[in-house]
């Protein structure tokens, strides 16, 4: 068929994307290796942040500004190829963001808790490899 | 590639780096970052740098990208410089708003190459377009002395300073953004200038423009109590979308443009043009349970109009 031509014959579309995907992925290496760098400096971000709320303390601002950090990860993981980080993090800001939401700040850090801990291990196993 | 300078603007320093490695892969190397609404702003009215595009970070701590926009909007030397707004997937409620405060378009994070490729060729083209009609003005200005723009009767020309009134590029954008659900929320409403081409044929440029921004201004204060938003589509007819539950009988919409429109009569006969006379037509809606396309919608209202027009015309043929 033709279309099986077009998408698994050699030198098909299929080969072009793959090689596109591919240069795509190599111009972005510098910026990969850039966000990596970051990575740690989230993790303990998150961390005090995490502390600060079992404390009780400033639990607005602390829960808004684990969203933020929630936000910008999930801005640029994915293209960066890190789409599991990406995905946790676009939930875990979902469910902290006070947009839309009736819970108070700490109803909603109960909820989402387990998500940024996910989100945690991902950003940790990312330092691993 | 033409010259096409960008002014990025997001707080975060990994996303401007990817876009700027990103645009320059696919040709936009002309590309200036900053990480505030307010440092954009600084730049823009001190007027040291030009720009052809903005892209806007919805979601920024202080001045949001939706404030950045309206403001950018304000400045007369920006009102129709494509504005980009950039947003998380997970965000999209932000857009509505983005477009009423003059969003051309937006993008959604995280980016791949073949959106932003397709989202900025689009705008870059749009650019061009305006260039070139630029250039044409100029020339045509220097040779006759007088202002003539190369517009033309068929053009979705951007009606400028009206509240409400967006690009048609911009409408299009904007319900395209609906999705099934607030698409059936939705009507289209469509008035036509039914003089429009006399219009167009007796006056110049200027006053042309002046009257489409002058009825544009007239349905808009019969809308006034209304959510809407507008665009001119050319040919001499707006397409207008308003909430279903709040359309009004297109009759009276009719009735109430043409009372305030005749209290300009004496202002058009002095400057030799048509008063113009615009007829409403059926208010358009998506059944829940049919497949409309958004621009088919739009469409549908411009035809309804036309068919209105068209029996007036007939009526009238028949009467003589």
């Amino acid at each position: 068929m033709a279309t099986d031509t077009l998408s698994n014959g050699p030198g098909t579309l299929r080969d072009a994307r793959a090689a596109s995907s591919a240069a795509f992925a190599t111009a972005l290496e510098p910026v990969r290796r850039k966000f990596i760098d970051t990575i740690e400096e989230r993790i303990l971000a998150i961390e005090g942040l995490r502390q600060d709320i079992g404390r009780n303390r400033d639990v607005d601002a602390s829960v808004r500004a684990v969203a933020g950090i929630a936000h910008k990860l999930s801005g640029v993981s994915a293209t960066l190829g890190f789409a599991r980080v990406g995905a946790l993090a676009a939930t875990a800001e979902n469910m902290l963001s006070a947009e839309g939401s009736r819970l108070t700040a700490a109803d909603r850090w109960a909820l989402a808790a387990d998500q940024v801990e996910n989100l945690l291990d991902a950003l940790e196993s990312i330092l691993d490899t | 590639m033409a010259s096409f300078r960008i002014l990025a603007v997001d707080d975060d320093p990994i996303f401007l780096l990817l876009l700027e490695h990103v645009l320059r892969r696919i040709g936009y190397t002309e590309l200036r970052c900053v990480s505030s609404g307010e440092e954009a702003l600084k730049i823009i009215r001190n007027g040291d740098a030009m720009f052809d595009c903005f892209l806007l970070d919805i979601e920024m701590p202080g001045m949001d990208g939706i404030e950045v926009c309206r403001r950018i909007r304000a400045l007369p030397g920006h009102r129709r410089t494509p504005i980009v707004m950039i947003t998380a997937m997970n965000s999209q409620h932000f857009v509505e708003g983005a477009f009423a405060s003059g969003a051309t378009d937006y993008i959604t994070k995280p980016i791949d190459d073949i959106e932003l490729k397709a989202r900025i060729g689009m705008v870059a083209r749009l650019v061009d377009e305006r260039r070139r009609g630029k250039a044409l003005e100029d020339q045509l200005h220097s040779h006759a002395g007088m202002l003539s723009a190369p517009i033309g009767f068929e053009d979705p020309i951007p009606v400028g300073d009206v509240g409400g009134v967006v690009e048609y590029l911009a409408l299009e954008n904007y319900v395209l953004t609906l999705g099934r659900m607030k698409l059936f929320g939705h009507a289209a409403i469509s008035f036509k200038i039914v003089n429009a081409s006399d219009i167009f044929l007796t006056a110049d440029t200027v006053t042309y423009l002046d009257t489409l921004a002058n009825v544009a201004s007239v349905i808009v204060g019969t809308l006034k109590t209304h959510q809407f938003m507008m665009a001119y589509a050319g040919r001499g007819e707006f397409v207008c979308m308003t909430p279903r539950s709040t359309v009004v009988d297109p009759d009276d919409l009719k009735l109430e443009i043409g009372v305030r429109l005749g209290e300009y009569s004496k202002l058009y006969a002095e400057l030799g043009v048509p008063l113009p006379v615009v007829r409403v037509g059926e208010p358009q809606t998506a059944g829940f349970f049919t497949r409309v396309t958004p621009s088919g919608l739009m469409d549908r209202a411009r035809a309804s109009v036309r068919e209105i027009v068209a029996r007036r015309d007939l009526v009238a043929a028949h009467g003589n």
